[in-house]
C-alpha cells in the first residue's frame, strides 16, 4: 500500500465547514430505532437554513466522510442500555470514549461507535462531536415510536438547539437563528 | 489441555445472531456447532401477500452490507416470472451498482475485520494507531464504493432506485464520469492491497472443497448465469432446488444448505475465483499471476487475497462500464404482470444469493424462498473448524482462539459483528 498516497477529495469550503451538521441515525422500520431520524426532521423544520441535516443508517465509513465536511457535528441515535425508556444520554466525544454497542443503530460490522473511535485514532474528530442517545423502549420490527420516546423529544430538541448555539459560538457560522 | 471448549457468545444484532461451540475431548474434536439465526426465514413469511414490486426494497432490508445483492436477486427472479430480460446499458448499470457493493464490502472486510487478524492487532482501531495512513487510504477506497451506490441507487445503504424492469431513474453520463479518476486511483490502491495481503502469513491449511458459483458466458459472475462447480455441476438457476436443499439442524435456527448426494459446499470469493479466473479483467488477472495466486485456491485463509483481486476487478469493471456508458432511452423495460414462478441468483460479496418467488396473476407474492450465502457456507465453516482444530489441537489456548475466530472470518459471515466474541473455556 502506498501509505503516502493522498487522494484529493473535494474539500468543503470554510463557510460550509462552519455550518452545524446534525445527523440523525436509525432505521424507521424498527420502531424506536427510528428516533434519530424523527428528531432531525423536527430540528430541520425548526432551524430551517441555519443547520445542515443528514439522515444516515449508521454505516461507519459514511459517517466519517460526512463529518469531515463540518466543524460542528451533532449525532442523534437510539440507545439500548437498560435505562428508563426515553432517557436521553448526552456524550461529548472529545471527553468520553464510547463503549462498543452503546448506540443501537449500526451497520453490523462497522457502526457509529467504531466510526467515532476510529476518527479519534486518526485525529479526525470534528471540533465538536456531540452524541445524543435516546433510550429505546422497543426495537422490534414495525413503524412508529413508543410514547415514552416521543415524550422525551421536545426537551431533547431544546437541548440540541442550546448546544448548537454554545458550541458554534464565535465560529464563522453567522446567521444562526435559534 | 485434552478437554476444552471454544465458545463464541451468542450475538444479538439486526442482521443476524450467531454463536460458535467447539468441544475437544480426549485430545480430539468431539463437536463443532455454528449457530446462525438468519432473518431471511422471517422475511420469506412476510413477503407473502405483498406485491412483486415491493420485493426488492423489502428484501434489501435483510442486510445492511449487501442490499444490492438482495435487490438484484429479487428483481431478476420477478423478471424471470414475467418472461423479460434486462439487457444493454440497464444491465450494465445494475452491474455497476453491484461493483459498488463489492467494493464497500470487500474493503471493509479486508482492512477493518480481517487484516487485524493477520497483523496481530486486536481490531481496526489498533491498526489505525500504528498505521493511520493505511486506514485512511482504506476508508477512501471504500468511500468510492459508497459513492457509486449513491449515484445510481440514491444512497449507499438500502438504495432506493432499483426496480423490476430496471431503475426508477437512470443517471446521466455526466453524473458518472466524475467517479472515473477516483476509481482509477482506488484501482491502483487495490493492486497495492493485493500485494500487501499476499505477504501475510497463512496457516498451511488446505481442504478439498466443492466450490459452487454462478458462471456467465462472457464475464466474471455478478448477476445471473448458471450454477457451476469444480466437480462438473452446470445447471440453470431454476434447477437450483433440484440439486441443493436446506436442512434443519437441531443446533441452529438457520437451515443448513447442502448439495444433494454430496454434502457441504463452498460459495464466495474463492469459489468465484476458482471457477471464473478466465473472466477476470486483464489487470486483475495480471496481478493475481504476479503474486502467484492461481486456481485452485484451497486455503480459506487466503480468501483475503482473493477479495483483493476481486476488489481490483470491481474497480476495473466499474471504470469499463462508466467509460462505455450511454444513457438508455428508458429507465425500465416493459413487462406484463402475470402469474408464474421466477428464479433469480446473484453473487453477493460473500457468496451466491438465491431467490425464488411464486406470483399470483396480479403480481401478489404467494410464496418466497431466499437462500443467503452465509447459510450455504455454514456446514463448510463447521467442517473447516473441525479440521483446523484437529490439525492445531496443541496450539496454546490464546493462539487457538485467535485462529478459530480468524477461520470463521475467512467467510465474512454476517455474524462477525465484533472482534472479541470468542471465549475459550477449559472443561
Amino acid at each position: 500500500m502506498n501509505e503516502g498516497t493522498k487522494f484529493s477529495e473535494k474539500k468543503p469550503r470554510n463557510g460550509e465547514l462552519a455550518v452545524p451538521l446534525v445527523i440523525g441515525i436509525g432505521n424507521e422500520m424498527r420502531t424506536d430505532d427510528g428516533v434519530g431520524l424523527y428528531v432531525v426532521r423536527h430540528l430541520g423544520a425548526r432551524l430551517a437554513n441555519s443547520v445542515r441535516i443528514a439522515e444516515q443508517s449508521g454505516e461507519g465509513t459514511a459517517l466519517i466522510s460526512l463529518w469531515r465536511t463540518a466543524h460542528h457535528v451533532f449525532v442523534i441515535d437510539a440507545v439500548v442500555s437498560g435505562c428508563q425508556p426515553g432517557t436521553v444520554h448526552c456524550v461529548n466525544a472529545h471527553t468520553t470514549r464510547l463503549q462498543k454497542g452503546f448506540l443501537r443503530s449500526s451497520s453490523h460490522l462497522f457502526g457509529v461507535c467504531e466510526a467515532i473511535e476510529l476518527s479519534r485514532e486518526l485525529n479526525e474528530l470534528p471540533r465538536t462531536l456531540m452524541v445524543y442517545g435516546i433510550e429505546a423502549e422497543s426495537i422490534e420490527l414495525g413503524v412508529g415510536l413508543s410514547e415514552s420516546v416521543v415524550r422525551s423529544v421536545p426537551d431533547l430538541l431544546h437541548r440540541i438547539e442550546h448546544d448548537i448555539e454554545v458550541f458554534t459560538l464565535g465560529s464563522e457560522s453567522h446567521g444562526l437563528r435559534l | 489441555m485434552k478437554n476444552r471448549i471454544i465458545k463464541v457468545d451468542q450475538l444479538a444484532r439486526v442482521e443476524g445472531e450467531g454463536s460458535l461451540f467447539v468441544k475437544i475431548a480426549d485430545g480430539k474434536v468431539a463437536d463443532v456447532k455454528l449457530k446462525i439465526y438468519e432473518p431471511p426465514r422471517f422475511f420469506e413469511a412476510f413477503l407473502r401477500g405483498r406485491s412483486y414490486a415491493e420485493a426488492p426494497d423489502i428484501t434489501a432490508r435483510i442486510c445492511g452490507i449487501c442490499p444490492i445483492a438482495y435487490q438484484m436477486s429479487s428483481v431478476t427472479a420477478m423478471e424471470d416470472a414475467f418472461g423479460v430480460e434486462v439487457t444493454g446499458q440497464l444491465a450494465a448499470l445494475r452491474r455497476l451498482i453491484y461493483c459498488g457493493e463489492w467494493i464497500e464490502s470487500h474493503v471493509l472486510h479486508m482492512y477493518m475485520l480481517h487484516a487485524p487478524d493477520f497483523l496481530g492487532y486486536e481490531d481496526a482501531l489498533q491498526l489505525a494507531k500504528d498505521k493511520p495512513e493505511l486506514v485512511k487510504t482504506a476508508l477512501q477506497m471504500k468511500k468510492i464504493g459508497n459513492d457509486v451506490m449513491i449515484v445510481i441507487g440514491g444512497r449507499e445503504i438500502h438504495p432506493i432506485n432499483v426496480r423490476v424492469g430496471g431503475f426508477y431513474r437512470v443517471p446521466a453520463k455526466s453524473e458518472l464520469t466524475p467517479l472515473l479518476d477516483r476509481l482509477k486511483w482506488a484501482r491502483d490502491q487495490a493492486i497495492e492491497t493485493a500485494k500487501l495481503v499476499n505477504t501475510f502469513e497463512f496457516p498451511p491449511f488446505e481442504l478439498e472443497y466443492e466450490f459452487v458459483s454462478l458462471r456467465s458466458p462472457d464475464e466474471y459472475p455478478i448477476i445471473g448465469g448458471r450454477f457451476v462447480s469444480n466437480s462438473g455441476l452446470d445447471i440453470a438457476i431454476r434447477e437450483y432446488e433440484f440439486h441443493f436443499e436446506e436442512r434443519h439442524v437441531h443446533h441452529s435456527h438457520a437451515l443448513h444448505s447442502i448439495e444433494k448426494g454430496k454434502g457441504a459446499y463452498h460459495v464466495g470469493p474463492l469459489a468465484r475465483f476458482n471457477l471464473n479466473f478466465d473472466f477476470l479483467s486483464p489487470i486483475a488477472k495480471q496481478v493475481a499471476n504476479e503474486i502467484g495466486l492461481r486456481p485452485m485456491v484451497k486455503n480459506p485463509f487466503k480468501s483475503i487475497v482473493v477479495r483483493a483481486i476481486e476488489t481490483i476487478y470491481a474497480y476495473d469493471e466499474a471504470i469499463r462500464i462508466i467509460e462505455q456508458y450511454e444513457e438508455p432511452e428508458s429507465p425500465t423495460v416493459h413487462y406484463e404482470v402475470q402469474a408464474g414462478i421466477g428464479f433469480g441468483a446473484s453473487e453477493a460479496p460473500r457468496g451466491t444469493l438465491y431467490h425464488r418467488y411464486r406470483l399470483g396473476s396480479d403480481g401478489t407474492i404467494l410464496d418466497a424462498k431466499i437462500v443467503p450465502p452465509t447459510a450455504q457456507n455454514q456446514p463448510t465453516i463447521e467442517n473447516d473448524l473441525r479440521q483446523f482444530v484437529t490439525a492445531n489441537i496443541d496450539l496454546p489456548r490464546e493462539a487457538l482462539t485467535w485462529k478459530v475466530e480468524q477461520a470463521v472470518r475467512n467467510y465474512d459471515p454476517c455474524i462477525s459483528c465484533a472482534t472479541h466474541f470468542v471465549r475459550l473455556e477449559i472443561d
